[in-house]
């Protein structure tokens, strides 16, 4: 079977003084780990995640946390296998060409 | 221990974001191999397709689809860096709805304008636009056919729509989408300057001591950007954050001195800062000596409505809006004497206290400061004047084009600058500044072009809002529309753009990836290549150049731009465009197709495709057989070496994260008009302003004038639009990536929590935005990132289901043409839904 990956990593920045309790927060966070920190506050994160949807779904997660200033993505990886994106395919209908209602 | 593939991904990952984050990856985990190689994709670079800031993102291809992308850590603008929208930039040319082949709106197999769309062949599509651009010209001449175009236009594409134009039809009705967006930073740095585009550029952010944001929402319009000021102000304590505009967003959370005003008075708290500069001896007296003159400009100007209207009958000025008189400094003193601050506090609605801490930091001697600004300045019946009278200030204190000090005009799309103003894809303009009004610039244009003298008409052409109202007047026929979606973007949609394109006399045909509102209301649609399915180039806001090569091909079917406009330009003879007696009097020039007269002229296809780069497709040139966009570019590059518009050779910018330009002897050019830093200084002038005759930049006394329509009983608030940070522009993009999609699906009314209260409306309450030009439904919003004050809404523009230009007035400023998308007049009422 073709491999799915959907990788993501982050950059933090974090109340330094929490360092540890959001670390702690992180790693206990499916698919999430932190490979990198600085004690100054900031953290690298990495996600490898079974869906984007998971992967969207952390990375809110680890934003919403308390004293966490701010959290940028850096890299962002979207594979997906052939028999995945044909069975979307298959859910989408036609092309649907958009009316505006104006007056002439 | 063996590694898979997917580690060497994760590897990759977090060694890029260690290196964006300046985090030493030394006695990180054993296992953090960074062999890119062995992650299976190929890494280019490119430049992001959104807004003007310029980004580099590094794409990473795997069998011919874009999978990965991170921020480009080599690149200065944004170090590695990425915003929301370009962090999901792989995904905006995999929308399920991608357009693959032409669609031509027919009745029994015969194009019909009331017809419903059917897939046509290419030939069949390029032979029927032919015929209807044909038809257009034999019957009513060149004016009667149009183009609106992009900022959005590789420099190429811009480029060889402009020459198709102007140089093949004899047509200056070209126009870019960039005239709803820079069209008065234009006029400003032409007025004030005589060259285009900022003096200095973003290295200015880490040397400032001040930033001044007017009508800017950098924070969510040029996030990466915001980033650099924010790092700046953070870690150099004495930097101030001044932030003005008519409602309070996210930008305000870094304000040391916030400040929201009455719309439109930005034009007064502008002269005031001057007066105050004045009045208190801080005028840099040995710089305005030697490098300002002093003019008056024309007021009562108009609001550039359609000539019939009361407000344009009225206006003394509506005809000679860009003249000026000369003064000198005493009568520009007396002026602006009449800007105090008791009378402007009371205009404005700010305070006395603030105003006049705004006003220190430009008078200061000892702090630098650089002001920000894009559509709260631009989209402004008076933008031009408001951009003029920046300048003034930044001049008046000698606070210009050294590092930190600057006048920073940004830009709204990836090539606002590079392709649209550079190229000159307006109605009035040709490359490198060149105009058609001026016989000289004509008879270079032609000269490079190789084309004989008589087809460049002297004429502007028709601007953006005046060609939408000519295609409802039915004076142009044949109408082409690429790389923008101005059905939802245009203002006034229901009075002008859309009868427009639905006019019987009028064939609209639209160029898009996607079926926009736009590519709806045309009569043919042609399946269009975006991105890094072609091989590019954009210019940032900073004079920026950057390149990329075609990473992937397109779906099948679809064609970019520039092969379309080349293609196109194939079915015509000069026989059936050029007038008789330029013909006549040039006849080698007779029989011969637009193609040969254009692109195989002897500059656009001298280079082979062996000069193509081997590792990436170039699916253009393969077709055409020549090194196509090598060829434009150098074409247009002649216009600007040796007169302060250089460019680089063409394959230096496949190499390099972009130059600003002059770029002279192989240096890039930081800070213009300085010497020292700028090449086309003279020696011992310090300062030179070479775009103006005598090397003075214009200090220019312009008044407040009121807005072309403001609140009353009836209609009783003020509606601005703009944007939101997870779309970009009309969202066609942005739209389609389900993670954007998902973070702001639907747009909203912002409003200020008593304002809902008085019309007894709650957060979430189905509501109906009503102009005295049409209406839209939407939902009250009173919390979230936009704080509007009492007596002002704010609507962002990018919800195709919510088409806010129903609402919204197409007045323009006179000077720049560009439409005021920031002051109208609507009332809100509940629609009675829940």
């Amino acid at each position: 079977m073709e491999e799915e990956i959907f990788v993501s990593s982050l950059v933090a920045q974090v109340n330094a003084e929490k360092l540890s309790e959001i670390r702690t927060a992180i790693e206990a966070m499916p698919y999430a780990e932190v490979p990198l920190f600085e004690e100054s506050g900031k953290l690298v994160i990495l996600l490898d995640a079974p869906s984007l949807r998971d992967l969207v779904a952390i990375t809110d997660q680890i934003q919403d946390l308390p004293d966490v200033y701010s959290v940028f993505p850096v890299y962002q990886h979207d594979e997906k296998s052939a028999q995945s994106e044909k069975s979307e395919e298959n859910l989408e209908t036609n092309i649907q060409i958009p009316v505006v209602e104006g007056r002439i | 221990m063996k590694l898979s593939r997917r580690d060497y991904i994760k590897a990759n990952a977090v060694a890029v974001a260690a290196g964006v984050a300046g985090i030493s990856t030394e006695g990180a985990a054993a296992n953090l191999v960074t062999d890119r190689e062995k992650t299976d994709l190929k890494w280019s670079k490119a430049a992001c397709r959104f807004c003007g800031t310029g980004c580099s993102v590094m794409v990473g291809t795997k069998e011919g689809k874009v999978v990965a992308t991170h921020g480009d850590v080599k690149a200065e603008v944004n170090r590695g860096l990425n915003c929301v929208k370009g962090y999901f930039l792989s995904k905006i040319m995999y929308g399920k709805d991608r357009l693959n082949t032409p669609l031509l709106r027919m009745t029994d197999g015969k194009y019909d304008k009331n017809g419903e769309f059917a897939p046509v062949s290419w030939d069949t599509a390029l032979d029927i636009m032919a015929e209807k651009f044909k038809a257009a010209i034999k019957e009513n001449g060149p004016t009667s056919i149009g183009m609106f175009g992009s900022g959005q236009w590789t420099v190429w594409e811009g480029y060889a729509a402009s020459k198709l134009m102007k140089a093949g039809f004899g047509s200056n009705n070209i126009e870019p989408n960039a005239r709803h967006c820079m069209a008065s930073a234009v006029g400003g740095f032409m007025r004030t300057f005589g060259i285009d585009e900022p003096m200095g550029c973003y290295d200015d952010i880490e040397a400032t001591d001040a930033f001044v944001l007017w009508g800017s929402n950098m924070a969510e319009m040029h996030p990466i950007l915001w980033t650099r000021v924010t790092d700046r102000r953070l870690s150099a304590p004495k930097t101030k954050v001044a932030v003005l505009s008519t409602f309070e967003h996210r930008c305000f959370d870094l304000a040391d001195i916030p400040m929201v005003f009455e719309p439109q008075t930005d034009l007064a708290i502008l002269n005031f800062i001057a007066n105050y500069i004045i009045q208190n001896d801080k005028v840099n007296w040995d710089f305005v000596n030697k490098h300002v003159n002093f003019r008056k400009g024309n007021d009562d100007i108009g609001y550039g409505l359609r000539p019939e209207h009361p407000l344009e009958k009225k206006a003394k000025n509506a005809n000679k809006a860009g003249g000026s008189t000369e003064m000198n400094f005493e009568e520009f003193k007396v002026f602006v004497a009449d800007y105090d601050v008791e009378k402007v506090s009371k205009l404005s609605g700010v305070s006395k206290e603030k105003l006049i801490e705004l006003a220190e930091l430009y008078a200061d001697p000892d702090r630098k400061v650089v002001s920000f600004w894009t559509m709260g300045f631009n989209q402004h019946t008076r933008g031009v004047w408001a951009n003029n009278l920046i300048y003034n200030i930044h001049l008046l204190v000698g606070k210009i084009s050294t590092p930190g000090n600057s006048p920073f005009s940004l830009t709204g799309q990836p090539s606002a600058c590079g392709t649209a103003r550079e190229v000159g894809t307006f109605a009035h303009r040709l490359p490198a500044d060149l105009v058609v009004k001026n016989p000289k610039h004509r008879a270079i244009a032609e000269k490079i072009w190789k084309i004989p003298a008589g087809i460049i008409p002297p004429k502007p052409g028709f601007h953006a809002a005046l060609q939408n109202r000519k295609l409802k007047d039915g004076k142009i026929n044949a109408y082409w529309v690429q790389c923008n979606n101005n059905m939802q973007a245009a203002a006034n949609l229901n009075e002008e753009t859309f009868p427009g394109y639905r006019n019987p006399k009028a064939f609209i045909v639209v160029s898009d990836p996607y079926p926009t509102v736009t590519a709806g209301a045309a009569d043919l649609i042609l399946p269009t290549a975006m991105w890094v399915e072609k091989e590019g180039a954009y210019g940032n806001a900073e004079r920026r150049t950057q390149f990329w090569h075609q990473l992937v091909s397109a779906p099948e079917g679809a064609k970019s731009d520039l092969w379309q406009l080349v293609e196109f330009s194939k079915r015509f003879t000069t026989d059936e465009v050029w007038p008789k007696e330029v013909l006549d009097a040039n006849p080698g020039y007779k029989g011969k197709s637009l193609y040969d007269v254009l692109f195989r002229n002897g500059n656009v296809e001298k280079y082979p495709l062996s000069e193509t780069h081997p590792e990436y497709d170039n699916d253009e040139s393969n077709h055409f057989g020549f090194y196509i966009q090598k060829g434009l570019f150098e074409e247009y590059a002649e216009f600007g070496r040796g007169h302060g518009h250089d460019l680089a050779p063409f394959d230096v910018y496949h190499e390099a994260r972009g130059l600003r330009w002059p770029v002279v002897d192989g240096k890039e050019t930081k800070w213009r008009y300085r010497e020292g830093s700028d090449p086309y200084v003279k020696k011992g002038a310090g300062f030179e302003f070479y775009g103006k005759p005598d090397g003075r930049a214009i200090i220019f006394a312009l008044p407040y004038e009121p807005p072309a329509e403001s609140p009353d009983e009836e209609f009783d608030l003020w509606l601005s639009t703009g944007r939101v940070l997870e779309h970009w522009h009309s969202g066609s993009m942005t739209q389609r990536v389900p993670e954007l999609y998902k973070a702001f699906p639907d747009a909203v009314v912002f409003m200020h929590p008593k304002d809902a209260e008085k019309r007894k409306l709650r957060r979430g309450q189905e509501i109906k935005v009503v102009s005295r030009r049409g209406e839209i439904i939407s939902r009250v919003e009173t919390r979230g990132r936009n704080k509007p004050p009492e007596g002002l809404i704010y609507v962002p523009w990018f919800d195709a289901s919510q088409l806010i230009n129903k609402v919204t007035l197409d007045a323009t400023d006179p000077i720049s043409k560009q439409t005021d998308y920031k002051k109208c007049a609507v009332k809100v009422v509940p629609t009675g839904r829940a």
